[in-house]
């Protein structure tokens, strides 16, 4: 399995009133073809942002100052994302990476109903397929034949964009069926019982588990080969969570994408994902497989993650000290100051990522 | 020696907060050209108001009266003459109007009023805005609807028409009978005109704060609050109030300016600030026969209404540009909060 | 009768009655009332002086209401609350024919201990003895207010303590949950979560509380400052004698903290046990799904998972008989029907569900 996205010394800078926030330094990661990475860290310390920067959507004033981000395109070539206009980034987004948010409630307009929504997404990226499925079923030579072929061939004609807006005629209601089929099939398979009802229903209808499977519908409508998930589950309950985390695990083989899943709970790494990135402060602690990562964690941060979960009938354990602010963040190791290990090399230089053995990378001076 | 210290200590930290609020907004400030602008012109104002008395200094009877605010009148010019005005000279910086009102004098005179009656207005219809609309919004229910209708009915005669009765109808004295004596406030014109613009402007506030309070009244620490043991009074004035009353400020610094204009509007229709009185409207008001000057010359008297006019524009221009660099510094998605 | 636990007499610090609370759906023109939400119906629950008592359940549940219809931020529509009541008192109140006084009596003796019932100024000196700590310390905290007046301002609103007084007291609090003088002079938007959480939590403190309502204290926080605000849970109730309500919805903290726990579902107690007991040994359907259904951090245990059907039901019309029938795999042609009571398993271990009576 090659690697799908392949970040290389990711930089990203925020210019705020207070100063400089160092919010990226030097990201280095690889997503493989078909696992599911998490990126694990505390808040503040840039999983979002990474997610963000693949899709190109951080918010200003962030600035990407360097490193590239190499993405496995549907139709095999690398790009550097970091490279690319917006008009290239929007045929990206949606159709070859998606991502979904934290709040399904924010994510879904609430003036449109969940069919309009989806559509909106399929009607983007899958138009030219969802044509040649409406002109295979027309038999008859008529007017309607040539314009759905005119829609296909060249969607910006002058004629096509008057005649989509004459009121009854150009309803184009076999292309709205078909855009509806295709609809309610992806929320059958998100297991949303009675798909029919669901699609015509407006967001604030549903609860929190139902809205946050119509924003996975959305993102997976188009197929993509990597779906960015940013704490998906967290706002939601418990048991709710269970079956999302199992419809995402569904979906995976189903789908055959890659998953980058943020996340700050370490127990739905252990049962999601296939290998973990840990971070903090900016930069990232250790790579390593889930089972490796949770039997013997190699950086001292992620030790301390681990044993500060808490467990019955044990004392609290917890990190001494505080997330240092990333406008003067310290020199060094950023972590240092918290670290039970440290040495004087820690507070002078940042460590370089190391292979420590096979598929576990560590940044620390330890090794 | 060493409490005083602490003490001073002590004293430095807590205007900390302050300080760096202030210089937050400064640097806001500094980036936009336009609030640089709005701040400027009212600065400028502000100083021209002051420094009235050494700018413009009163002139003693026959030619001016005893109150200040009473434009002085050139009685060197023959009494033929007086009523034409006279084109700006070096007796008369700015010309004369009809009657031969000093416009100088005028104009700068007028700065005061225009401060009195904007900020006057302001100040007065917030406080009523702010009670009705708190507690309109903090109760609800039943006070909420009747507060809100009687509020609806005053925004439902237009506000133009209502001052106007209002000033024509407000009697030149409030008798107040107490039983063993009797209270008299006499309302001079301009001070009926300050109140009827009171009265009709309070409604716009008690809306926006009633909508303001009900967004925060459910917050947590409104009920953090409660729980603590806060009275009802105090949850308002500690808690609610200083969370909503930016829009508020943005409002009134806007309104500012319009109510400015209203006034300077009344006075031109002669139910304002009486004839002579050192107001920019008034003297736009004594301008009425002349903005149009002889048939080969139409702008042959232009002093006389440009700049009165100037003055008004650029005042409320400068109220409403300051309106809108309140807006930006004080919205809260654009704050780092 | 005093509350027996294990063969020791035990204290409750707080006690409900048949607690209901229900908000009112109004409909129509008329605005006249429709249907209620039923969000807590007819709960009885003691809590025990000195204890953690937990009350877990998912969103809808109902829990975060009881715990402020508890301490009367919310007014109860029905059933009564007594805090600290000496249980003689709660004997007479239970048994006014047994009891020498009268009727009227009766009404004073519930005006002066019902929570549900007191008048504004009683509850005001009562708000002294029980408090909240709130989810979200960003929205529990007034933006405006400098630190040391959102601390200090449960004092002055109580009249503990001369004015002069009050900035040591809050100095001294701020050292208990472990920040320093420095955050007097601050806005609380400066601080990280963590600490914004122990600034409610010195607020919530200061006033020396007996009984203190935990509203999901640590789900806005991440996982390292979860375990030092524990912790400091911890610390504070030893040191100041405290009884806790910790409402979660995370299962994996209550277990570490609380020494009880209550499951809730649609308004209604179905469980409720001793914390080891409860987790290793759920017996409610509904328990037995919740306690499923965290997740483990640990990857090479995979959980035999319960997933539950469908989605909680509305509250407004919970279902007829067992509220959890619909969604339960085990349900019975009685689940459809009846409500099941609770009823004592044994060892304090209480239960409502129809499988029980088998």
């Amino acid at each position: 399995m090659g690697n799908l996205v392949e970040v290389q010394d990711l930089v990203l800078r925020f210019y705020t009133y207070e100063g400089v926030v160092k919010a990226l330094e030097g990201i280095n990661l690889q997503i493989k073809e078909e696992e599911t990475l998490g990126v694990v860290g505390e808040t503040g310390c840039g999983k979002t942002m990474t997610g963000l920067s693949i899709l190109g959507i951080t918010p200003p004033p962030g600035k990407i100052e360097s490193g590239k981000i190499l993405f496995k395109s549907k139709y095999g070539k690398t790009v550097n994302l970091l490279a690319q206009n917006e008009r290239i980034l929007r045929h990206i987004r949606g159709s070859d990476i998606s991502m979904i948010f934290q709040e399904p409630g924010a994510a879904l307009n609430p003036v449109y109903t969940v069919e309009n929504q989806i559509a909106e997404a399929l009607l983007h990226h899958r138009r030219k397929e969802l044509l040649e499925k409406v002109l295979a079923q027309i038999e008859k030579d008529g007017i309607e034949k040539k314009i759905y072929k005119k829609m296909l061939e060249n969607p910006k004609s002058l004629t096509i964009k008057v005649f989509t807006k004459i009121p009854i005629i150009g309803r184009q209601s076999r292309l709205k069926k078909e855009v509806r089929k295709e609809v309610v099939n992806i929320l059958r398979e998100m297991e949303i019982g009675d798909p029919e009802r669901v699609a015509n229903m407006y967001p604030h209808e549903l609860s929190g588990g139902m809205q946050q499977r119509v924003v996975i519908a959305m993102a997976l409508a188009c197929n993509p080969t990597l779906l960015i998930a940013d704490e998906p589950t967290t706002s939601l309950d418990m048991t709710v969570q269970a079956q999302i985390l199992d419809l995402i695990r569904r979906l995976k083989k189903t789908f055959k994408s890659s998953v980058l899943y943020i996340t700050h709970d370490m127990g739905v790494i252990a049962e999601l994902c296939d290998r973990v990135a840990v971070m903090y402060a900016g930069h990232i602690c250790e790579i390593a497989e889930v089972k490796e990562l949770f039997k013997n964690p190699a950086h001292p941060y992620t030790k301390a993650l681990l044993e500060s979960i808490p467990r019955p009938g044990e004392e609290f354990k917890s990190i001494s000290g505080m997330v240092p602010n990333l406008i003067n963040p310290p020199l060094g190791c950023r972590f240092h100051p918290r670290c039970p290990f440290a040495k004087p090399i820690c507070a002078e230089e940042m460590p370089k990522i190391k292979e420590v053995k096979q598929e576990q990378f560590v940044a620390c001076h330890l090794y | 020696m060493t409490d005083f210290k602490s003490k001073l200590a002590e004293f430095k930290a807590a205007r900390q907060p302050t300080i760096k609020e202030l210089k937050f907004i400064f640097t806001r400030i500094k980036k936009s050209p336009l609030s640089i602008m709005g701040s400027a012109i009212i600065i400028f104002y502000a100083a021209l108001a002051i420094l009235a008395p050494v700018l413009a200094p009163p002139v003693p009877p026959p030619m001016g009266k005893t109150d200040p605010f009473i434009v002085w009148k050139d009685l060197n010019i023959p009494p033929l003459e007086r009523m034409l005005p006279r084109p700006p000279s070096p007796t008369h910086p700015f010309g004369t109007t009809e009657e031969s009102y000093d416009l100088y004098y005028g104009c700068i005179w007028g700065t005061i009023t225009a401060f009195k009656v904007g900020l006057m207005v302001i100040v007065l219809s917030l406080i009523i805005g702010l009670v009705t609309g708190a507690i309109a919004g903090y109760y609800g229910g039943i006070v909420d609807e009747v507060l809100m209708r009687f509020t609806d009915m005053v925004i439902a005669v237009p506000g133009l028409v209502l001052c106007m009765a209002l000033v024509v109808a407000l009697p030149p004295q409030f008798v107040i009978n107490l039983g063993f004596t009797q209270l008299s406030i006499e309302l001079t014109k301009l001070d009926r005109v300050l109140l009827a613009l009171v009265l009709v402007g309070w409604p716009s506030y008690t809306r926006v704060i009633r909508g303001e309070i009900l967004k925060v009244r459910e917050e947590d620490y409104v009920e953090a609050a409660r729980a603590a043991g806060c009275s009802d009074f105090r949850v308002m004035i500690k808690h609610i109030l200083p969370n909503t009353i930016y829009p508020i400020l943005i409002m009134a610094s806007l309104d500012t300016g319009a109510i400015v204009l209203t006034a300077a509007a009344l006075s031109f229709l002669g139910i304002g600030a009486p004839p002579g009185y050192a107001d920019w409207g008034q003297l736009i008001s004594l301008s009425r026969n002349y903005i149009y000057g002889d048939i080969g010359n139409p702008a042959g008297n232009w002093w006389v209404w440009l700049i009165p006019g100037l003055f008004i524009f650029t005042f409320v221009l400068g109220w409403n540009l300051l309106g809108d660099a309140f807006r930006d510094i004080l919205d809260p998605t654009l704050r780092r909060r | 009768m005093p509350f027996i636990l294990g063969g020791i007499k035990l204290s409750i610090m707080l006690e409900t009655e048949n607690l209901k609370k229900y908000y009112p759906i109004r409909g129509g023109v008329l605005k006249r009332k429709v249907a209620d939400v039923k969000a807590v119906d007819d709960v009885n629950l003691r809590i025990i002086k000195g204890e953690c008592f937990g009350l877990v359940g998912e969103s809808g549940c109902g829990k975060t209401t009881f715990g402020k219809t508890v301490i009367r931020l919310l007014k109860p529509t029905a059933g009564h609350v007594y805090l600290d009541v000496p249980p003689d008192v709660i004997e007479q109140i239970r048994n006014p024919e047994g009891s020498s006084q009268g009727a009227s009596k009766l009404e004073k003796l519930r005006k002066h201990y019902d929570i549900a019932k007191v008048k504004r100024k009683k509850l005001k000196a009562l708000r002294r003895k029980m408090q909240i700590v709130y989810q979200d310390p960003s929205r529990s905290l007034d933006p405006r207010m400098l630190v040391k007046d959102t601390i200090g301002e449960p004092l002055l609103v109580q009249k503990i303590g001369k004015k002069s007084e009050v900035r040591e007291r809050v100095v001294e609090m701020l050292k208990k949950v472990g920040l320093g003088e420095g955050t007097l002079y601050r806005y609380p938007h400066e601080f990280s979560g963590g600490q914004r959480q122990r600034i409610a939590i010195a607020r919530a403190f200061i006033t020396n509380p007996e009984f203190v309502v935990l509203d999901e204290p640590t789900s806005a926080v991440d996982v390292s400052v979860r375990a030092q605000l524990l912790d400091l849970f911890q610390k504070l109730r030893k040191d100041m004698n405290l009884t806790y309500l910790f409402i979660s919805h995370d299962l994996s903290v209550v277990e570490c903290i609380s020494d009880r726990v209550a499951v809730m579902y649609l308004g209604k107690v179905v469980e409720l046990a001793q914390t080891m007991e409860l987790f290793h040994n759920p017996l409610h359907p509904y328990t037995q799904a919740l306690m499923s259904a965290i997740p483990i951090p640990d990857p090479t245990v995979r959980r035999k998972r319960i997933i539950l059907t469908g989605d909680v039901p509305s509250p407004v019309n919970p279902p007829v008989g067992c509220r959890f029938h619909p969604r339960c795999s085990q349900a019975m042609d009685i689940c459809h029907n009846e409500e099941p009571r609770l009823m004592d398993i044994g060892n304090g271990h209480i239960v409502a569900c129809h499988l029980m009576s088998k």
